[in-house]
């Protein structure tokens, strides 16, 4: 990196503030690091003063944009040496302050709405690649960055460092290094996040240097390696044909497993030791594409004990039995066809009552349960509230409970299975264990078992050169994995994965683009604390995961193929076809995608198409000991 | 010993190791020195009701015959009723913060009542069955709003009278219009009718009776229910329409002290003209710099009541960020409240400062120390709160403790991390043998700024107990009590008049735990006359010396250890179970009964017996 050759005397003669922050006791392998890491510290705070000092010149027209833009540039790479465990440490002020997405959030834990207008580096980078920056919105950023900064640095300076936490920050750097450094997501301006993931690679490397002789040359070797190799990649490459695909395979993957090798070998606690709350991440996953890098059980509320196969089973059958519906007449399959990856086809599903179609699309469920809100519109906070929409809405099942559960009473079988798996309760069957036993089973329908997922995982060697680059644009040129998130393609932000985006695309009302479709989204689900201009139009980002099953697309189901959505995106959504759409999130700048490139990504996306789920369709469905016509209810793959 | 450790060094492991601060995956179990039992805890658990799960008995509503669904969820604030008939050991009533339509609870939030019993050979609780006089029978109530008062929503904090067991509910939930409601029937409201569009709420309120008002404007007040027949009583009109989060009744059974959930919220004061009634008396706000510290407020006029707070600021009352729970030491009469605190309070507050209304005294302080800032600067910080005290006998409001990592008051800066309170929000004062006992319930508002310090990975929110008897208290004399699931926040906090229970909710538990800990819970923890009665309530003092010593909390499920260093916990195997760095006191309430070793990372070890 390009060090500050006039800051490093001033480092030196602050060696009297070092020392404070030095550890206490610890060995030498966590010394040196807290070293490096309290240096850069260090020097990210004058390179923000360095950057404060440019901006205030550059309003006066002191000095040149080319120097502003390079101040910049400097700034940004300083913090990239500290990122890793600032952000380990400090995870909230850096979302906050530091280097959160350029984007208005809501202030939390107050019943007042409150929006935060967004702060530090991203917002910055945004700005700084304007043909003219502002001068007075760079300078009101800087100064709420040197303050936010100094702050962080004093509830930082009475830190231990450890090693579990050295080994479980850097994991995470390499998760964000990959979906969110390489993407362009963290500069979204600039595009500079090739040359700064470049630096977290290095500081990495040098961290675990200090490890040398605790682990086995072989590994070690084998590890140095892979940082080898990601630092050649990143030397000197364009945004445009980096391949990231195989910066995945030679660098990240390899490397997030083997930083775990190491920590177990060297038996350092892992995060089941220490009286944890859980996460979304399964730790002890070896790559990033894992079937089990995220934790169902986390997402689905599924409780630990009890019988999970008979809770999975209990849900099946009620996922495909139309008894939950008012007039027995339709089941969550209506809707969510295991034939098109629990999706129906249809632009907008068919309402129970025969009153004409509901308001929009229904999504697909495969990988569903990955979201920490659920529906287009982000209602639902927890996937068991998501049934209560359902259950209630007149044009759906058009119900309640207390009904189903005098309904499921009714039937031996269903009591018994009720019994089973949900033995430790006073009532096995209520509303709570219908909802839990359907969590159960969305939960299950997990994929991560395509073409492309068995490359990643190292489960198959081949993959088409034409996947490989329509891979290769969905996380660059495209710009599509700025949101589509690694592993999951949803909106869930990397490296926690725990809160679903959403964004604001300018989706037509149909698809000559003659207006902005009239579905507020976000800003209507009825949680007040989101009823914020910003969230108007705001839809939650599905997956792409198995999309080739799932036509047609968007909220409204508005594009029939994935060659309109792709012409959507290519031409800047809504505000580039010439819908005016206020607080478009997304560029209304064309991307320049050719035609070839666009087929590439279908390609892509078509190669992420999972398995068919084994446990759909029940051969039949439970009987009713005294109601002979509910029997009747059901026919395999009736509907 | 030397010799063990080495032992140990050398077992199973690939890899050569050359710090101590890695602990070994396995040792020998045979290891025996110095033994250290931790009494099993004097408190017992139990579990009392399940929000979401236990079933209620409703009243008709809506059309809807009276009937028995699970109750609401997100349970917090508790309000204990004495009986004082000794027949029972009184009645609990738990409010329910989660907003829902529901066609036989009411729509908004709620509370479910039920009548407890003490096992004479074991001091637990036992939920009675009864039936009320409106016929329902079973155990848990749901209080019936919609058919007399109607609705409320967002029951958070509330009153439990400690004269007579009256209870109160507050509704923090702030509304400014129909829509932000989540009822089925939003039409205008008339005050001691219902609504115009046909709902029955009787109950009224004299002299508002009549009145017509918005639907939204019958919410945000302290709302009196009837505990044992498990349905409201009044809407507390004349105490304002404010975001009301805690209140508590003053020994004189006259006056009430309401704390307001909002930035600013104003302290309000009701003065009842004859003990027990709190339907007609006088309406006032605190004015910390007054001649008269408590300004009255018309509480009979309709327009005040709906717009307390442009009131309050049109008579420059004193403001403060976010009150929540208020509470009443009944040996002192001294009124403790917690200001939970907002980071930047500055836009928040600044034009009810040009408008008129003051700010509080430490307030101005705190954003001078600041860099001469004004509380109503952009730049002006209050992350942390702070509990404070009024005394009624010198209308004076004051710190009691201050919150933080705020190193200009406390923690010292060296005691960070490991000494730490954040937004303090539930607040009850328990007596146990006429001593007090200050319960301190957390409520984060974020992580940042060292509220969550780094080593504590996990956003947790904790209990803290303090000792009144000890002067000028700082965060190094809270004692955590480690009482609750994995995750669980815990609220509600109060203790039955006995001293015997302490009565908690757990709220919004993780939700993978096992059943029933993933579910919205009352306990009870009850012993605490024998708990407190040694000398559990404060840390332990330590000899001199480096060695390590090691001093169970068996009320607080917590090991206090000498110094601060890395511990490993190995199970009677010697299998390595948990890791804990920089510690000075260990969290073992998830620790079955058993033999552990504890090992430090100077390699000291002790054998743990916990019983």
């Amino acid at each position: 990196m390009k060090s500050f050759k006039f800051i490093i005397p001033l480092v030196l003669t602050c060696c009297f503030f070092l020392s404070f922050l030095m550890p206490k006791g610890s060995s030498d392998r966590l010394e040196q690091i807290k070293l490096r890491f309290s240096e850069d510290l260090y020097e990210f705070e004058h390179s923000i003063q360095y950057y404060s000092s440019i901006i205030n010149e550059y309003s006066k027209g002191q000095v040149s944009k080319e120097k502003l833009v390079k101040a910049h540039i400097s700034c940004r790479s300083a913090y990239k040496n500290v990122e890793t465990y600032l952000s380990y440490f400090q995870p909230e002020a850096i979302k906050k302050f530091i280097n959160g997405a350029p984007l208005p959030s809501i202030e939390k834990n107050t019943s007042a709405l409150i929006v935060f207008e967004p702060k530090g580096l991203q917002t910055l980078d945004e700005i700084i690649a304007e043909d003219q920056p502002d001068p007075e919105a760079l300078k009101s950023l800087i100064n709420e960055l040197q303050k936010e900064y100094s702050k962080m640095l004093h509830y930082q300076n009475n830190i231990e460092l450890y090693d579990y936490q050295v080994f479980e920050a850097n994991r995470a750097a390499l998760v964000r290094v990959f979906t969110q450094g390489i993407t362009g997501f963290d500069t979204p301006g600039t595009l500079n996040g090739l040359d700064e993931s470049f630096l977290i690679i290095k500081k990495m490397k040098a961290d675990f240097q200090n490890y040398k002789y605790l682990v086995s040359p072989e590994l070690f070797i084998k590890m140095n390696n892979s940082f080898d190799m990601g630092l050649e990649q990143l030397k000197d490459p364009s945004f445009e044909t980096f391949d990231r695909l195989d910066f995945l395979m030679e660098c990240i993957n390899p490397l997030y497993g083997y930083i775990l090798e190491i920590q177990i070998g060297l038996g350092i606690e892992l995060p089941h030791e220490m009286n944890r709350k859980p996460t979304a991440v399964n730790y002890m996953a070896e790559n990033i594409f894992s079937k089990n890098f995220l934790d169902a059980a986390f997402f689905g509320q599924l409780e630990q004990g009890g019988d999970k196969a008979s809770r999975q089973l209990l849900g099946r059958y009620l996922f495909f039995d139309p008894i939950l519906s008012k007039d027995i007449n339709g089941s969550c399959a209506s809707c969510h066809n295991p034939e098109k990856g629990f999706s129906d086809g249809k632009k907008l599903s068919d309402s129970f009552d025969g009153s004409g179609p509901i308001n929009r699309n229904a999504p697909g469920l495969i990988n569903s349960v990955f979201a920490d809100r659920y529906f287009h519109d982000l209602r639902a906070s927890e996937l068991k509230f998501q049934l209560d929409h359902v259950v209630y809405s007149p044009k759906e099942f058009d119900t309640d409970y207390k009904e189903l559960v005098d309904r499921l009473g009714q039937s031996s079988t269903y009591r018994s299975l009720f019994q089973q798996s949900f033995s430790n309760r006073k009532h096995s069957l209520s509303a709570e264990t219908i909802k839990l036993a359907i969590n159960e089973y969305l939960a299950s329908l997990v994929g991560f078992n395509s073409p492309f997922d068995k490359y990643v995982q190292g489960a198959s060697n081949v993959i088409d050169n034409r996947v490989r680059n329509g891979f290769n644009l969905f996380t660059g040129k495209a710009n599509c994995a700025t949101c589509h998130f690694s592993p999951t393609f949803n909106g869930n932000v990397p490296p926690d994965f725990e809160e679903s985006e959403s964004e604001v695309l300018g989706v037509p009302s149909d698809s000559s683009y003659s207006e902005l479709d009239s579905d507020i989204g976000r800003y209507g689900n009825k949680r007040d604390k989101e009823k914020a201009d910003h969230y108007k139009f705001s839809f939650k980002t599905p997956t792409v995961r198995n999309i080739s099953l799932t036509a047609p697309y968007m909220h409204n189901g508005v594009f029939s193929t994935l060659e309109e959505v792709m012409e959507f995106y290519n031409n800047g959504g809504g505000i580039g076809h010439g819908i005016d759409v206020p607080g478009q999130t997304l560029g209304p700048d064309s991307l320049g995608l050719s035609q070839a490139e666009i087929s590439d990504i279908i390609l892509f996306m078509e190669n992420l198409t999972d398995e068919p789920i084994e446990n759909t369709w029940p051969d039949s469905l439970p009987v009713f000991d005294n109601q002979p016509l509910w029997n009747s209810r059901y026919t395999k793959n009736s509907y | 010993m030397k010799l063990i450790y080495s032992l140990m060094l050398t077992l199973g492991l690939s890899f050569a190791v050359s710090a101590q601060t890695l602990f070994d995956l396995q040792i020998d179990p045979n290891f025996s020195d110095t033994e250290v039992v931790v009494p099993a805890s004097p408190l017992k658990y139990q579990i009392l009701f399940i929000g979401g799960v236990d079933m209620v008995q409703t009243t008709a509503t809506y059309g809807n015959p009276a009937t028995e669904v699970p109750a609401k969820e997100w349970n917090d604030f508790i309000g204990f009723t004495p009986d004082f008939t000794n027949e029972s050991l009184g009645w609990i009533s738990i409010n329910h913060e989660r907003i829902e339509a529901n066609d036989n609870i009411g729509d908004g939030g709620g509370m479910t009542t039920f009548r407890v019993m003490r096992d004479a050979d074991t001091d637990t609780l036992i939920v009675v069955e009864q039936t009320l006089e409106d016929g329902r029978t079973g155990k848990f109530f749901n209080v019936d709003f919609a058919n007399t008062t109607g609705e409320t929503g967002m029951n958070c904090g509330g009153i439990s009278s400690i004269v007579d067991g009256r209870i109160w509910t507050a509704e923090e939930w702030w509304r400014g219009d129909n829509t932000a409601i989540a009822d089925r029937d939003t039409s205008d409201f008339i005050i001691g009718e219902g609504t115009v569009d046909g709902y029955i709420a009787p109950n009224g309120f004299p002299g508002f009776n009549g009145q017509q008002i918005k639907k939204y404007q019958n919410y945000n007040y302290m709302t009196e229910i009837d505990p044992r027949q498990a349905r409201a009583v009044r809407k507390q009109y004349n105490w304002g329409r404010q975001a009301f989060e805690g209140g508590t009744v003053l020994p004189d059974n006259r006056t009430v002290i309401l704390g307001v959930d909002a930035t600013p919220g104003f302290l309000t004061k009701f003065v009842a003209d004859v003990p027990g009634d709190f339907t007609n008396g006088k309406t006032y706000v605190y004015k910390h710099d007054g001649v008269e510290k408590w300004i009255e407020l018309d509480n009979s006029d309709i327009d005040v009541v709906l717009n307390f707070k442009d009131y309050a600021v049109a008579s420059a009352a004193t403001m403060y960020n976010r009150l929540e729970w208020v509470t009443v030491d009944p040996q002192t009469g001294k009124v403790y409240m917690t200001e939970t605190g907002r980071d930047n309070p500055g836009s928040r507050w600044a034009d009810e400062h040009a408008a008129g209304a003051v700010h509080a005294p430490h307030h101005l302080a705190r954003a001078e120390e600041q860099g001469a800032m004004h509380p109503d600067s952009a730049a002006y910080w209050d992350y942390y709160g702070r509990v404070l005290e009024f005394d009624p006998a010198t209308d004076e409001v004051s710190v009691y403790l201050e919150a933080g990592p705020y190193f200009t008051e406390s923690p010292e800066e060296a005691d960070y991390p490991m000494t730490h309170l954040s937004n303090p929000d539930g607040l009850h004062v328990m007596v146990v043998k006429n001593k007090s006992y200050m319960v301190i319930q957390e409520d984060l508002n974020g992580t940042s700024h060292g509220r969550m310090p780094a080593n504590y990975d996990n956003r947790q929110c904790e209990l803290f107990m303090l000792d009144m008897s000890i002067e000028e208290p700082t965060l190094d004399d809270l004692v955590r009590i480690a009482v609750s699931p994995l995750g669980s926040e815990i609220t509600g906090a109060i203790g039955t008049t006995d001293g015997k229970t302490l009565l908690v909710n757990a709220q919004h538990p993780s939700t993978d735990n096992p059943y029933p800990y993933n579910h919205s819970l009352t306990f009870a923890l009850t012993g605490w006359d024998e708990a407190l009665s040694t000398t559990t309530s404060t840390k332990p003092v330590f000899t001199e010396g480096e060695e390590l010593q090691v001093y169970p909390n068996p009320v607080a499920q917590t090991l206090y250890l000498n110094k601060t260093t890395d511990v490993a916990i190995y199970n009677a195997e010697g299998k390595r179970i948990r890791v804990e760095r920089n510690v000075k006191q260990l969290d073992i309430f998830s620790l079955a009964p058993g033999i552990y070793f504890l090992q430090t990372a100077e390699g000291e070890m002790r054998k743990i017996v916990k019983q």
